[in-house]
């Protein structure tokens, strides 16, 4: 019986999370947490992606601004592990292609009327046809010139300089003037044709530029703030290495996206930061005080809550002049953020510092004469902290998206910096998604930021508050 | 209330059907939106008939909006007071007018003016019901955002009733199969649709569409030759073009719906009564959708309101990226051009259509639980 007894307490011990032993609060939240298999994947995940953001500019390959404008949209680059030598053997050796720059240029069209293009006669077959050829050509200013030049081989024309003009002002007049019955749609994008093999070398390299490699010398940077290096983790020095495609202007996304996530990330944790020091003090000295000052407070903060607050984020960044620099832009985009959310939270404060008021400790507090400010720091804030907590993990990843939809939008963080919301502004152009899905590498960055974020939040609610509901 | 009163108010509800499957049918959209704000607020009145607690309850949360009203208006001209230049200042740069027309024009929007005259004549103005005139669209404000507040309405109402209908099962269907494979597949589903930004969704979706031979439109909210279209057409093609930005928005608002609606039936499934239920033999179909049901969906209710808040955001930017011409792409045009009638008109609007969500909130909640209707 005894036994039985004790297994019980064993096994609400277990479940609750609390010893006999008197462990600290803190503690007690620690060892609950521990139980929560999806709050800890959230948890490692956000120490991932925190150190990598920390640790940037040694993980990334190159700067954000580093470019290689021949390789606009390079496609992510595959390693490639086995390759055949000129005897026909199969032999082990890691190696990546270097993309090159080859245009391809097709053209989609139906109904095609007889006048517009007799002059270089199409031929269609069953009122549907396709055009593709192929350029290579890596000088991108030759690009429209090697189109009428294929479009004219495509089709036999004549070479010389007249029927190319016309072929020229042809094109030039269809693209400018889409009539609803031609679709003529040129487009201009990359086709993967492998150039350059990089091998893969382990090892420090010095000299040989033409390696992929671990611990490269690329550009500049300062290490943490601490001393400069040229150092990387990995990458190639010449370029040409892109694991993660490029974007329009031939720069890496790899590193612009661990530079983005400086910004992208750091806003959440900073904004809340702001967010919760003006919401504990607002709701706190409103729900304290009470009378004139809660009555202009609460109605303050019920006027920002009725807006639907990313009408407010537009209007609010909109006050502000267009062209900040970086920094400036980034602190702007916390205080809007932070001049939004401070509301909700107060006015849940205040209801809970109401109710506290009223409690013994705080009344013999008061008796002994302590100062009202202390009052409220020491003993009755401390008593919203579990609130506080949980409210942190749900408003941080909110944070985050709100920057990436102000930079989506081009409202928020400006080239040539990097943010995650801004590398993804460019899909707003769907016909680059359907060409280059690899742009929309950041999104999934954002993805995984928020998915872990509300893993390690659910686990820090049933952490702190296990009758919570969620 | 008597009986004959209930009768009455049932007998106008059928009326109502007939009406607008009649005018929706013959005369097309643009009815359908205007019978769902006449139906509002019929809706009200017949409350309000039904009981004056109601009414007086109605008209206090009305009367609410008057001081909110004025604090967008003074938000909204602040802000834009805030911001440099006004929206004549990009005709300065265009060589082909001259400064004295710039001058005039200010003069004739009442932009010379000092910005306390310019805020009380426009308070006046929009308490009148004249919203302004919009320099950039050349045409009144209150057209204007009419227009496009009913497309993002359209989205609106589509977003709510998918992700009711979908939520609501999907979270009794988690909270009775507890910590199973089936509450694993919701939660997991709900944490999904969560944490992936709306716009990023849509941007997977269009990337979907338009490499698997574009069979949906990706973009816009009317097919280039629309006007050429019978009634049947339009209406397909206007749900084709709904696809993506609700299926979009839906998901965000069915995962946290289902979360909730999970947590809430877990919550009243451990109850007393309801053991009790069961402990009667009555059965568990029964105890699920009877007893427990009715006392779980009390709170969503109240969540309807701030959902709705939620799915006006999410419907904004969803708008941005899948160019469906809604009152978020007007305001954000509005904001980057500077057409300050139009910023603060649109605010006023998307404020109103918040308060009047929570206010219809509030009204179905008690007409839901008895306690709200005393209390």
């Amino acid at each position: 019986m005894a036994e039985k007894e004790l297994q019980q307490e064993e096994i609400l011990e277990i479940r609750e999370g609390i010893s006999e032993k008197g462990d600290s609060l803190t503690s007690v939240y620690i060892r609950r947490f521990k139980k929560h298999t999806l709050g800890k994947i959230g948890g490692i995940a956000l120490l991932v992606l925190y150190a990598a953001a920390l640790f940037a500019d040694f993980l990334s390959p190159h700067d954000m601004v580093w470019t290689d404008k021949t390789k606009s949209y390079h496609p992510p680059s595959r390693i490639y592990w086995f390759y055949k030598d000129y005897e026909g053997k199969t032999r082990f050796q890691p190696y990546s292609y270097e993309q090159r720059n080859v245009n391809v240029a097709f053209k989609i069209y139906g109904v095609i009327p007889p006048y517009s293009l007799r002059a270089i006669s199409i031929e269609s077959r069953e009122g549907i046809g396709e055009m593709r050829a192929i350029i290579a050509e890596k000088n991108p200013i030759l690009r429209k010139d090697m189109l009428i030049q294929a479009v004219a081989r495509h089709y036999n024309l004549p070479k010389d300089h007249e029927a190319l003009g016309r072929l020229a002002e042809e094109i030039n007049r269809l693209e400018r003037s889409p009539d609803p019955d031609i679709q003529m749609v040129f487009r201009i994008g990359m086709k993967e044709v492998n150039g350059k093999r990089i091998p893969l070398e382990f090892h420090l390299a010095k000299g040989n530029k033409n390696f992929l490699g671990l611990f490269h010398q690329g550009t500049p940077y300062t290490f943490l703030g601490l001393f400069k290096t040229h150092t990387h983790f990995f990458g190639s020095p010449t370029g040409g290495y892109y694991p993660w495609g490029a974007d329009k202007l031939g720069r890496d996304q790899l590193s612009r996206m661990l530079h983005g996530s400086r910004v992208s990330l750091s806003v959440g944790l900073i904004g809340a930061f702001i967010t919760f020091t003006f919401g504990l003090a607002i709701g706190g000295i409103a729900g304290y005080y009470g009378g004139a000052v809660d009555n202009v407070l609460m109605r303050l903060s019920e006027v920002l809550i009725s807006f639907p607050a990313i009408y407010l984020l537009f209007a609010l960044r909109a006050a502000f002049p267009p062209n900040l620099s970086s920094i400036q832009v980034y602190l702007l985009i916390i205080v809007i953020l932070s001049a939004i959310g401070w509301a909700r939270l107060s006015r849940i404060i205040r209801g809970m510092v109401l109710s506290l008021k009223n409690e013994d400790y705080v009344l013999s507090a008061k008796t002994m004469g302590l100062s009202n400010w202390k009052i409220i720091r020491k003993h009755i804030l401390p008593n919203t902290l579990s609130f506080v907590i949980v409210q942190a993990t749900i408003t941080i990843p909110a944070y985050i998206l709100g920057e990436s939809a102000l930079s989506l939008l081009g409202l928020g963080i400006n080239e040539p910096q990097s943010s995650w919301g801004l590398m993804l502004s460019v899909a707003r152009n769907y016909r680059v998604v359907k060409d280059f899905p690899w742009i929309l590498v950041p999104g999934f960055a954002i993805f995984i930021a928020i998915m872990a974020w509300n893993f390690f939040g659910d686990g820090v609610r049933d952490a702190v508050d296990p009758r919570s509901k969620h | 209330m008597t009986d004959k009163k209930k009768m009455m108010v049932r007998g106008s509800y059928v009326l109502d059907v007939l009406l607008w499957a009649l005018l929706t049918f013959s005369a097309g959209w643009g009815w359908f939106l205007a019978l769902i704000v006449v139906e509002s607020v019929m809706w009200l009145v017949r409350l309000a008939w039904l009981s004056p607690m109601m009414l007086k309850f109605i008209l206090r949360r009305l009367l609410h909006m008057l001081p909110i009203i004025i604090a967008v208006v003074a938000i909204g001209f602040g802000l834009i007071q805030l911001a440099p230049g006004d929206i004549f200042s990009q005709m300065l740069l265009n060589p082909d007018i001259r400064p004295e027309d710039v001058e005039t024009m200010r003069k004739a929007f009442g932009l010379d003016q000092p910005w306390y005259v310019q805020f009380f004549k426009y308070l006046w103005n929009v308490l009148h019901g004249d919203f302004g005139f919009s320099q950039n669209f050349k045409a009144p404000v209150f057209v204007l955002v009419n227009q496009r507040a009913a497309n993002t309405l359209i989205l609106s109402f589509a977003t709510i009733l998918i992700a009711w209908g979908f939520s609501i099962p999907a979270g009794i269907y988690a909270a009775t199969r507890q910590y199973k494979v089936g509450d694993q597949v919701v939660s997991v589903f709900a944490f999904f649709g969560l944490s992936i930004p709306n716009y990023f969704l849509a941007f997977l979706l269009i990337f979907m569409v338009s490499s698997t031979g574009n069979w949906l439109p990706v973009g816009g909210m009317y097919s280039v030759h629309i006007s050429s279209m019978s009634w049947f057409g339009r209406s397909w093609d206007l749900i084709k073009h709904m696809f993506i930005p609700v299926f979009v928005i839906a998901t965000s608002a069915t995962a946290g719906l289902t979360r909730i609606m999970r947590a809430n039936m877990l919550e009243i499934l451990g109850q007393q009564y309801i053991t009790t239920a069961r402990a009667k033999g009555i059965k568990e179909s029964k105890v699920v959708w009877k007893h427990a049901l009715r006392n779980a969906i009390n709170p969503m209710i109240t969540i309807f309101g701030f959902q709705f808040g939620a799915i006006l955001g999410g419907a904004a930017l969803t708008e941005q990226v899948t160019a469906w011409p809604g009152l978020g792409k007007l305001i954000l045009r509005a904001i980057l051009t500077q057409d300050l009638y139009l910023v603060v008109g649109s605010l006023i609007y998307g404020v109103g259509l918040l308060v009047i969500g929570n206010l219809i909130a509030d009204i179905l909640l008690a007409i839901v639980d008895p306690r709200v209707r005393i209390g």
